[in-house]
């Protein structure tokens, strides 16, 4: 039977055994002042060090996410982490970069490079290009349908990886720097990385400016900010060849992270099995619960940052002029 | 050639008609940001070669740059590599935003005289140096990069880098057009900049990019970019009138042109030309380690640098990215 990896995130400690236990293959953290999360829910390499020895005994892998736009005068300390990073254990980084993953393939070549959906990769060519300098596997964005990805899988002839939740963002993600632009500040860790605080795309918290209660010409508009769920198309996209469904959640609770990995290990392991007479209605009742869950985690986060958002707008200096 | 070379974007060939060539040594022919933009050079065959055709004929030795689809689907790449194939040796450079067409333009057609665009989310010398094989000779770089990272990245890198030098920033590049989310009606009736606001804050929604409202400005700096050997400057000109692109040409140039020569510049004078030029104000901010809509400088009412530095103090500051 065609093997499909679930990747579950890796938060914390626990979050990442309860991944483990409850059927993921892989479990991707995000190493602390180099991926798109916040320091809370960034791992030390003593932590990720602690990670790989549970997912030795489950015979599971690790992947580091240090998908961020660092740089040009961090690329020392960037090798400097990606060599202790091996040395530890993990099996694959999830970059951004194409330096990086050029960088990377070219100092630790036993690791598996996966691109981050933050470089955008979204067509065929696209994919073709990065497998050409070395990458391993891709996150797809989550503008994408089915079709689309089959066809970049099928003529890239690359592995692809697509999140089962996500939402998209009013741009495509990897391409906006409208929280830099009204907040960015520089500022360094204990091992010297630069935060970038306000720039999600260099690693600082994204203050989600696209949630701001925009208007035109008086009138309130939204600008669109998408739930991205695959529940109801799963088995077309298992049909479009993914390799790899990904859970995001890093911020979550890890009990629901265990649920959530236990329910999709579940409906993928019957939609495999059962190609034609899959009955999606089944799981119905208990993805509307697990969803529930998910949302009001999501929703905390929500309220965060929109007050964040109007906190920032006191304080942002305004130019002078005009 | 000259030692410098100002470039601008025009989206079309009546606006290209308008455009002051004696101004510019390189035209960027198209709108890489919408497809659908009416009457845009870069869709047409017939355009790009009347195009090339009335350039050349003013002036044999402005470059054409030829411009492409920032973000092609799957679907789009059809017509716009086709499109490439018949026309990539009729045009003097071709700036590319998108991995996939820079391969295939690369790999596919042989073509090297390649300019990476400003979406295409270039941070640092690595990254350059991998594209290098790709066929770029000159690229833009993120905006949200500092002075001292621009510099590095010239100083280290093997391809010349274009200065963002003003105009509306480019902040972030969407699947759907804005624009005909807020209003009803055809393209060629509803298409024009929508400035969208919060408290303070203002975008400039161009219908799939999203754009400063306010005009990015190194104005009270060139002399120091030209000094430091940077020869590229361009103006933002896509969706600007012909009159703004040309008057700030205009400034540039004649800024450019005393600074080089020694002649006594009316610098005062000329910023106040450029101050009326401008409807939201003026910003650089990213330049100096702060949001980018900040305006760093002893002119235009200007934050001074130096207290912009003071705060910055490193270590201690983790709790701050959350």
């Amino acid at each position: 039977m065609r093997r499909i990896e679930i990747l579950a995130p890796g938060g914390n400690i626990e979050m990442a055994r309860l991944a483990f236990m409850n059927g993921a293959n892989s479990v991707y953290v995000g190493l602390a002042g180099w991926s798109r999360r916040t320091r809370e829910y960034e791992l030390t390499f003593d932590e990720i060090r602690e990670i790989v020895e549970i997912a030795d005994k489950y015979g599971k892998t690790v992947r580091v996410a240090m998908n961020t736009n660092f740089s040009s005068l961090e690329y020392p300390i960037f090798v400097s982490a990606i060599r202790k990073l091996r040395e530890i254990g993990v099996s694959a980084l999830i970059l951004n970069e194409v330096g990086a993953c050029v960088v990377a393939k070219e100092e630790v070549p036993d690791l598996e490079v996966h691109l981050s959906a933050g470089s955008n990769a979204i067509n065929f060519e696209d994919a073709t290009f990065y497998r050409s300098i070395g990458v391993d596997m891709i996150v797809m964005p989550c503008n994408l349908r089915p079709e689309e990805v089959k066809e970049i899988k099928e003529r890239a002839k690359v592995k692809v990886e697509v999140f089962l939740h996500s939402n998209t963002c009013f741009t495509y993600l990897g391409k906006c720097i409208f929280s830099s632009y009204f907040r960015y500040d520089w500022v360094y860790d204990e091992w010297n990385k630069n935060l970038f605080l306000g720039s999600p795309n260099r690693g600082g918290y994204c203050h989600r400016i696209c949630k701001a209660k925009w208007s035109y010409d008086g009138k309130a508009v939204t600008l669109r900010n998408d739930m991205f769920l695959v529940f109801e198309e799963l088995a077309m996209w298992v049909k479009a060849g993914v390799d790899c469904f990904k859970i995001q959640g890093r911020e979550y609770n890890p009990r629901i992270i265990g649920e959530i990995v236990a329910f999709y290990r579940d409906i993928i392991g019957d939609i495999l099995r059962n190609d034609r007479g899959f009955d999606l209605s089944k799981y119905t009742e208990r993805w509307l619960s697990l969803n529930r869950e998910r949302e009001l985690e999501r929703e905390k986060r929500t309220i965060k940052v929109l007050r964040e958002v109007e906190m920032l707008q006191e304080v942002t200096n305004p130019l002078a002029l005009v | 050639m000259e030692e410098f070379v100002l470039s601008t974007h025009v989206e079309t060939l009546e606006k290209l008609k308008g455009l002051n060539l004696e101004l510019f040594g390189s035209v960027f022919i198209g709108d890489p940001t919408c497809s659908l933009y009416p009457e845009n050079i870069m869709v047409s065959e017939e355009r790009i070669l009347k195009a090339v055709d009335f350039v050349k004929s003013k002036d044999e030795r402005i470059e054409v740059v030829l411009c492409t689809f920032a973000e092609p689907r799957n679907k789009d790449l059809s017509w716009q590599l086709t499109l490439l194939e018949r026309v990539f040796d009729k045009v003097d450079f071709i700036e590319v935003h998108n991995m996939g067409v820079l391969r295939f333009l690369s790999k596919e057609l042989g073509f090297s005289r390649l300019i990476m665009g400003f979406f295409g989310n270039i941070y640092t010398h690595k990254t350059l140096e991998v594209l290098k094989d790709f066929g770029i000779v000159r690229s833009f770089l993120n905006p949200e990069l500092s002075i001292e990272e621009i510099m590095f990245i010239k100083e280290n890198s093997p391809v010349d880098i274009i200065i963002f030098a003003h105009g509306k920033l480019p902040l972030g590049i969407s699947e759907s057009c804005f624009i005909k989310e807020v209003k009803i009606g055809e393209c060629r009736d509803i298409c024009e900049p929508l400035v969208i606001e919060s408290a303070k804050w203002k975008l400039a929604s161009f219908g799939f990019a999203t754009f400063s409202a306010k005009d990015w400005n190194i104005f009270e700096y060139t002399g120091a970019f030209l000094l430091k050997g940077f020869k590229y400057f361009h103006i933002q000109g896509l969706r600007e009138r012909i009159e703004y692109i040309n008057k700030v040409a205009y400034i540039y140039k004649k800024v450019c042109s005393d600074l080089i020569s020694g002649r006594d510049s009316q610098f005062e004078d000329l910023a106040k030309e450029l101050l009326e030029t401008t409807r939201y104000g003026f910003c650089n901010g990213y330049l100096f380690r702060r949001a980018g809509s900040r305006y760093v400088g002893r002119l235009f009412g200007g934050e001074e640098p130096q207290t912009v530095y003071a705060d910055e103090v490193k270590g201690g500051f983790r709790d701050e990215k959350d």
